[in-house]
């Protein structure tokens, strides 16, 4: 009972207000009006307590205390990764890779030949290998002799003489030359008959002349066919990517010494 | 994006402690704005007015807020949480019992309250200030801390046996007790 009475006895106007088994309760430090006052006074003092407040320097500390761990943790520029050495590393990387994109492109040369002026001792051990499998298995091997008829080896060697002696099939003149063999020869049997044994003799002499040319000249076709139809050969076990370019380039230049 | 401090005048307690745990730093100055004297002023009548103690406190309790906005559930009341931690804050410190030998008699010297011969029958707002405060020191720490919370702080019972960890009627009981004694003691004052 005491309790309940506590919360509200001191919030009524006047001690007169209380009822009497209030005042019985509080008789024993509030036996009158005066006593009943003192207490309000005092309960109300006391909520206007001396005003109070923390030093300045506590706040500027909670704030430091604040920012610490509130504010997201900045790595010093000199810890970070190098911007030179980076800057450094992608030029390099660009460079490697235009130079790359060029070569491999661009180049008219074979992988193996690159391969082989690049990194010669790869080179090797890829013959190496390859002769190995090759040896175990026949079909491989030929196929290996084919490829190994690179173009940039003549297939025969063609003789001095006849390399100077023009290509016959398209050659004008020697399709004119031809024809004229078959003309000439009457009218020339004609100029024996009538000049003597002498100039019959010369005529016989250039006679046999022209037809050892016509015979060097069958032979250059031979030659030259046999070249195209090694040609193709090897191109057929090569890539279709290699063939256009190779086939264009090899045939001129193992055409063109005979012209 | 932040907003400024004047915005956050209109939150509510838990509005701000959701705030702060997100990094702002405004609703952490308005929360002390609201709660820093209050709180050092119950801490330092908890601590007999031992300045420097009592500012000790209040900085582990807002670095409390500070670092660890979590352990507040925004579901209850703050301003029960925060005075609970306070509470225990100044228990542990009663426990420690080193004020008390750090002060003069129980009392900080830079509160030196003026001696009853020096009292007037007519006395200003002041002197029974000092004079509550002195009485205040005098009671036990469980009828002082009633006291405090209800009539200095403006909490109500039910926030009291909160805080307390008490139950109401405990609450009422000591508070009837304190009241009774600082009225005997302070009989001498003429207030109007």
């Amino acid at each position: 009972m005491k309790i309940i009475i506590m919360e509200e006895i001191f919030k009524k106007m006047h001690y007169d207000d209380l009822t009497e088994s209030e005042k019985s309760e509080i008789a024993e430090f509030c036996p009158d009006q005066n006593a009943f006052q003192h207490i309000q006074n005092m309960l109300n003092h006391a909520g206007q307590a001396l005003p109070v407040a923390p030093p300045i320097s506590l706040k500027e500390s909670l704030n430091k205390t604040f920012d610490e761990h509130y504010t997201p943790v900045v790595i010093p520029l000199q810890k970070r990764f190098p911007v030179k050495l980076a800057v450094f590393l992608s030029v390099a990387a660009v460079l490697v890779f235009v130079y790359l994109a060029v070569n491999l492109n661009f180049t008219d040369q074979d992988p193996a030949l690159n391969l082989a002026q690049n990194n010669p001792k790869k080179a090797q051990e890829k013959k190496r290998s390859s002769s190995k499998v090759s040896q175990n298995n026949p079909a491989i091997s030929e196929q290996q002799k084919m490829q190994s008829l690179t173009p940039s080896e003549p297939l025969i060697t063609i003789p001095a003489e006849i390399e100077d002696v023009p290509f016959p099939m398209e050659n004008e003149s020697m399709n004119g030359y031809v024809n004229e063999k078959i003309e000439v020869l009457p009218e020339s049997s004609a100029e024996i008959a009538m000049d003597g044994d002498d100039e019959k003799d010369a005529l016989e002499e250039s006679v046999l002349e022209r037809k050892e040319q016509s015979k060097r000249l069958s032979e250059v076709r031979d030659i030259n066919e046999i070249a195209v139809s090694a040609n193709k050969a090897s191109l057929d076990v090569k890539g279709s990517r290699d063939r256009s370019k190779v086939n264009q380039r090899q045939l001129l230049k193992q055409i063109k010494p005979l012209f | 994006m932040r907003l400024l401090k004047a915005e956050f005048k209109a939150y509510s307690d838990e509005q701000l402690m959701l705030a702060i745990s997100h990094g702002e730093k405004p609703a952490f100055d308005e929360l002390y704005h609201r709660y820093a004297d209050k709180l050092y002023g119950y801490i330092l009548k908890m601590l007999w007015y031992n300045e420097v103690r009592a500012q000790d406190l209040l900085q582990d309790l807002f670095t409390k807020i500070i670092r660890q906005p979590q352990l507040f559930d925004t579901s209850k009341n703050f301003k029960t949480w925060i005075y609970t931690i306070a509470s225990n804050l100044c228990k542990n410190e009663f426990k420690r019992n080193e004020v008390r030998k750090n002060t003069h008699n129980g009392l900080d010297h830079r509160y030196n309250i003026a001696s009853e011969d020096n009292l007037d029958n007519t006395i200003n707002d002041l002197e029974f200030m000092e004079a509550l405060q002195r009485e205040l020191t005098k009671l036990d720490e469980k009828h002082r801390e009633v006291f405090v919370l209800k009539h200095i702080d403006g909490l109500s019972i039910k926030e009291i046996a909160e805080i307390m960890s008490i139950n109401e009627g405990t609450v009422k009981s000591r508070l009837f007790y304190a009241i009774k004694k600082l009225a005997e003691e302070l009989k001498m004052f003429e207030l109007v």
